[in-house]
């Protein structure tokens, strides 16, 4: 569905480049589901998605579409691992818990640094674009 | 440069390097005496290496502060340093007294170093990290006392920034702290309580301030960003630091006898000792994207966005990995500390001490701005071999930890710390493959300091 230019333009008086308050806000919430909010901040942050995914400036569409994929991406990594893990026996072995630590941890961090990295180009008004899963933002 | 007085600052970051390559050699032998223990001994027996180890690298980031404030002061302050030549007298004082403690170290038993420094009356022994004779701890103090009297009288004559106001507090906080060493009870948590006063409050308090300082100056100098946008982010990480980091203490409080109440306020605390370092993290790359100039110094650029990262890492994801009480109840003291250990200090503090040496180095050595080329891409590769090594060695070492949490304290057969080491030996051998590659990435920084080529001017 399309929304009126109003709807898709939310008022700010805080940017210094159009769109930027919500590229930031995107951002911000794919970083929140990764360290306080989880779940919380990717239903808010798919809200968003949803309801300005067409905005008419390339900044804020770039931000929102490129932090709900990075999301999913990071939700499936988790689910994903889990159950390989619990599909092969299960917990019970160290050898299970050195992968599983160290590939949690190297993971989240890593989608965490882009995140932050993201957070701070849509900060400047700058497109970004996640390394592997996001694809390239026009415009 | 842009005042004479600066050049004090040239012999301390030279002699943090030179320690700094010692602490490195010492940490190759360490690592091999791990997986075969009697290498080098009795020669260099594993507690002395691993004190030798420890002590340098404490000395040699004292030194890089003291040569960072020195640089960074008259600048910052628009004036001459107060007395040049007692920061050089301070310079010698405090080599020979780390010299000659590590001889000491070297060629004593440290039973009887300790018994012919003075051990009866202020002990040293048992004192992880402030194993210093008390001779040397005076000297400390003394070359503390006489650079915060230096640099005070010249920040009270100059111009008065935010910048060095947040230096000269982290250094005072430095020189304050580390009086609790001499404080020694006999009761053992009391002494283990007020141990922490000097090493916590040191790493994950005061130390924080003298980086935020060194950072945002050098941020400050490479992207032209206006100083009033970085200071407001200083105020706010250095708040935010000691904020956490202050009763975060209590995550050292866990186990050692103190009452209960510590594993919540050290749990929740520390929890939040991240947020500082992830601010820095934002902090730097929205530095970068505002930046007004293209520095020619790209090498010193690379070290200065390098260090929020690799402090995020080792300080804030790798510290947060074992700080809540329950985790720290099986993972305290094993390996996986080691991992926080090494990638922390790597990343929050050697970082920024070579940040400010690769960005100072070149204009005290006469240059407009920046080192050649060709000297610049050596000390990338070596930036990326020291860094992506260290990476290595903090996910060897937590692979290390893991597997020993789980042999020796959560099996329902738990083995003794000694078997233990033995099943995680080839844990070691990689990270000492890690630690050889480190060795490398540091002698090819040495290199580029003897790379010429034309001289990289702002454009």
């Amino acid at each position: 569905m399309q929304h009126s230019d109003a709807e898709n333009n939310p008022p700010s008086s805080i940017e210094e480049h159009p769109g930027q308050a919500l590229a930031v806000a995107a951002e911000l919430f794919f970083l929140l589901n990764l360290v306080f909010l989880p779940i919380v901040g990717f239903i808010i942050l798919s809200g968003l998605y949803l309801r300005y995914k067409n905005h008419p400036v390339p900044l804020a569409r770039c931000h929102l579409r490129q932090a709900f994929i990075a999301s999913l991406w990071s939700g499936v990594m988790l689910v994903l691992v889990n159950a390989v893990i619990l599909f092969f026996g299960g917990y019970d072995s160290p050898a299970v818990w050195i992968i599983v630590i160290l590939y949690l941890t190297s993971f989240h961090t890593a989608f965490i640094m882009f995140g932050t990295f993201a957070l701070t180009r849509a900060m400047n008004g700058r497109h970004y674009h996640y390394p592997l899963i996001g694809r390239k933002c026009l415009g | 440069m842009q005042y004479k007085s600066q050049a004090v600052a040239k012999p301390y970051f030279i002699a943090a390097i030179a320690l700094f390559i010692g602490q490195i050699v010492f940490g190759a032998i360490l690592g091999l005496q791990y997986v075969v223990g009697d290498f080098l001994f009795p020669e260099i027996p594993f507690n002395v290496a691993r004190m030798v180890h420890t002590n340098l690298l404490i000395i040699w980031l004292l030194f890089g502060f003291m040569g960072a404030a020195y640089y960074m002061v008259p600048e910052e302050t628009e004036t001459e340093l107060y007395s040049p030549k007692l920061a050089i007298i301070l310079f010698w004082v405090f080599l020979a007294a780390s010299v000659l403690t590590i001889i000491g170290y070297l060629a004593v038993p440290y039973a009887t170093l300790a018994e012919m420094t003075g051990n009866d009356l202020l002990p040293t022994m048992g004192r992880e990290f402030l194993e210093q004779p008390t001779i040397t701890k005076i000297g400390i103090v003394i070359v503390c006392l006489g650079l915060l009297f230096n640099i005070s009288m010249t920040a009270l004559k100059g111009r008065k920034t935010a910048i060095i106001m947040v230096m000269i507090l982290g250094l005072w906080g430095l020189a304050l702290f580390f009086l609790f060493a001499f404080y020694n009870p006999v009761n053992l948590v009391l002494d283990k309580y007020f141990w922490w006063w000097v090493v916590h409050m040191w790493v994950e308090g005061v130390w924080e301030l003298i980086l935020g300082s060194i950072l945002a100056f050098v941020l400050i100098k490479m992207t032209g960003v206006d100083r009033e946008i970085i200071e407001k982010w200083l105020y706010v990480i250095i708040a935010m630091a000691l904020i956490s980091g202050i009763i975060g203490t209590g995550h050292h409080y866990f186990w050692i006898g103190t009452p209960d109440y510590w594993q919540w306020w050290g749990s929740i605390f520390s929890a939040i000792e991240p947020i500082p370092f992830f601010m820095m993290v934002i902090f730097a790359f929205n530095m970068v994207n505002k930046r007004k100039r293209d520095h020619p110094n790209k090498a010193a650029m690379l070290w200065a966005i390098g260090t929020p990262v690799m402090a995020f890492l080792g300080a804030g994801v790798w510290g947060f990995m074992h700080t809540l009480a329950p985790v720290n109840y099986f993972t305290h003291g094993s390996q996986i500390t080691a991992a926080h250990g090494h990638m922390a200090f790597y990343g929050a503090y050697v970082m920024v001490v070579l940040a400010i040496i690769s960005y100072a180095m070149p204009i005290l050595r006469g240059r407009a701005a920046a080192n050649s080329r060709k000297s610049q891409v050596v000390e990338m590769w070596s930036f990326w071999l020291m860094t992506v090594s260290m990476v290595f060695i903090t996910l060897f070492l937590t692979g290390a930890g893991i597997l020993q949490v789980w042999l020796q304290r959560i099996s329902e057969a738990p083995m003794g710390f000694m078997v233990v080491q033995d099943k995680i030996a080839i844990f070691y051998w990689m990270r000492e493959v890690a630690g050889i590659i480190f060795l490398l990435g540091l002698i090819l920084y040495v290199i580029s300091f003897f790379v010429g080529g034309e001289e990289e001017t702002i454009s």
